[in-house]
């Protein structure tokens, strides 16, 4: 929460500056984007937990594969910049559709590592269940240039 | 100067004439020249009635002489002693001054130079410290304009030559030309290098170190950096060359100094530039890390490449550490509007960061 008024904060002192910035525009819209997230972020949890079950619960009836809801919430991240959302997404599929995949949290925090990455570089994820003997199966996801290719590696 | 030239030539002529040694005593002071000054007053209380030859044309008269002149000594003793306690009072100051330097307390050296140069307005040692001051404080404007406004002023009154470079050309160059100016078409930031040059050579040694770090540190590098490191390579060489065909002064050491700093600079900037034009973040890091260790006199230079450090420890996910040189970029350059807005991305991303981690081990332990 801090850090979030700290960095709208920055922003604003960013617009604020003397002479105007060139790029005025693009980050009066990244900064209200900012904010509009957080006014949602709570309408959403509140909402989120029920449907959430449900959806998952009927997942396998209705026809549509991880791969499916991967590309649309890619390119929702996409256009949010968004990039965080996308792995966690990812991983909510992955571990609640697919039981293979559960991993344990020492895990995700070491994948996080993995994970980081800036603006415009390329996004590899590299997931190595721990149920799955590492050589013989590895899932991997490649994001490049805003291509999103699946992989199932065996 | 010409009042103390004038004053010995006086005397020469009348030697009873000892109010004179007064004037050249303040006149020294005026000067900031402390110990001719201290000489000049010393003088006076050492003067005697008897040490000066009378030839009245009647022996009344020579006692009437003499008693006019024991009038005119002894206030000029009573002037003389006020002197030398202006004197005394001054030379502490100058003590108070350097200790307040050694303490780097330099908004007390702008207080205390205040003082000196309110009766001693070319005491040289004061002005310096109040530029060096001025740079200290990061107000660069005030430093660039305080040495230009003596420099000038003291070259009308010859005082200047006392300081400046055999090579100086005098007038000192107009304030007009000594200003940064915005060109365009191709955009930019240019200065006249000629003008830039003959104005340190006529600052002299001391202030013209200041007046390079001043200009360093002008606001525009913020927009023009590539553009100002340029002309200050531009206007180093050239000095450089203009004082290697002169008798090498330990005095002047600088200019080769700052030369060589400047082009390693623009060498390991453009360096880490392109490295981080071609996504090769490692390396850019390394990089920024070394030019930031080049140049400390260059506040608003560092601020920039603390900045771009930052954009590039944002690529390599490096949150914390891209805030952390955000915030020595915004310490730097508290104007440098662009390290606000690496800051407020990088606190928004490792927000981010921290929420899906967050999140995420909810979604576990909820299940």
């Amino acid at each position: 929460m801090n850090k979030q008024n700290e960095s709208v904060r920055d922003y604003r002192r960013y617009l604020n500056s003397d002479p105007i910035p060139s790029d005025f525009k693009d980050v009066q819209k990244e900064l209200s984007e900012m904010l509009e997230a957080k006014t949602e972020e709570p309408k959403k949890h509140q909402s989120s937990s029920s449907q959430h079950q449900s959806s998952y619960q009927n997942r396998p009836n209705s026809g549509k594969t991880a791969f499916d809801d991967m590309k649309k919430v890619i390119k929702f991240v996409f256009t949010l910049d968004h990039i965080f959302l996308l792995w966690l997404y990812i991983f909510r599929i992955l571990i609640q559709d697919n039981p293979i995949f559960r991993i344990s949290i020492k895990q995700i925090l070491i994948l996080n590592h993995q994970m980081v990455l800036g603006q415009g570089q390329d996004l590899i994820i590299i997931i190595t269940p721990n149920q799955i003997p590492q050589s013989s199966n590895l899932l991997m996801i490649d994001l490049s240039h805003g291509v999103i290719i699946l992989k199932k590696v065996y | 100067m010409e009042c103390v030239n004038d004053c010995d030539d006086a005397l020469n002529l009348d030697p009873t004439a000892i109010k004179l040694h007064i004037r050249k005593g303040k006149a020294f002071i005026k000067l900031g020249h402390f110990n001719p000054a201290d000489t000049a007053f010393s003088k006076v209380l050492e003067c005697n009635v008897n040490d000066f030859e009378f030839i009245p044309s009647l022996p009344s008269q020579e006692i009437e002489a003499k008693l006019a002149l024991e009038q005119v000594i002894e206030s000029a003793k009573l002037e003389a002693k006020a002197g030398l306690r202006e004197l005394d009072k001054l030379k502490e100051s100058v003590k108070l001054l350097i200790t307040l330097e050694s303490k780097m307390d330099f908004e007390e050296v702008l207080k205390a130079t205040k003082d000196i140069l309110s009766k001693s307005p070319n005491h040289r040692a004061s002005q310096i410290a109040r530029a060096h001051a001025y740079n200290e404080l990061s107000f660069f404007e005030d430093a660039k304009g305080y040495i230009e406004e003596i420099t000038i002023s003291q070259a009308e009154k010859n005082i200047q030559k006392l300081y400046a470079h055999p090579s100086a050309k005098f007038p000192c160059p107009s304030i007009d030309s000594l200003d940064w100016k915005e060109i365009k078409s191709p955009n930019g930031l240019s200065i006249d290098v000629n003008s830039v040059v003959n104005m340190i050579l006529c600052v002299g040694s001391e202030l013209g170190f200041n007046y390079l770090v001043a200009l360093k540190n002008v606001k525009m590098s913020r927009y023009y950096c590539a553009d100002v490191m340029n002309k200050i390579f531009q206007i180093l060489t050239q000095l450089d060359q203009l004082l290697s065909l002169e008798e090498k002064s330990d005095c002047w050491v600088w200019v080769s100094k700052e030369l060589s700093k400047i082009k390693e600079l623009i060498s390991i900037k453009n360096t880490a530039d392109l490295q981080f034009k071609n996504k090769n973040f490692r390396a850019a890091l390394n990089s920024y890390g070394s030019a930031l260790r080049v140049d400390i006199t260059a506040r608003r230079w560092s601020a920039i490449l603390y900045s771009n450090r930052a954009a590039t420890l944002m690529s390599l996910g490096m949150f914390a550490e891209a805030v952390a040189d955000c915030h020595n970029s915004v310490n730097k350059d508290p104007g440098y509007s662009r390290a606000y807005l690496r800051r407020a991305r990088a606190y928004r991303v490792s927000m981010m960061y921290l929420s899906s981690n967050f999140r995420l081990m909810n979604s576990f332990l909820s299940q």
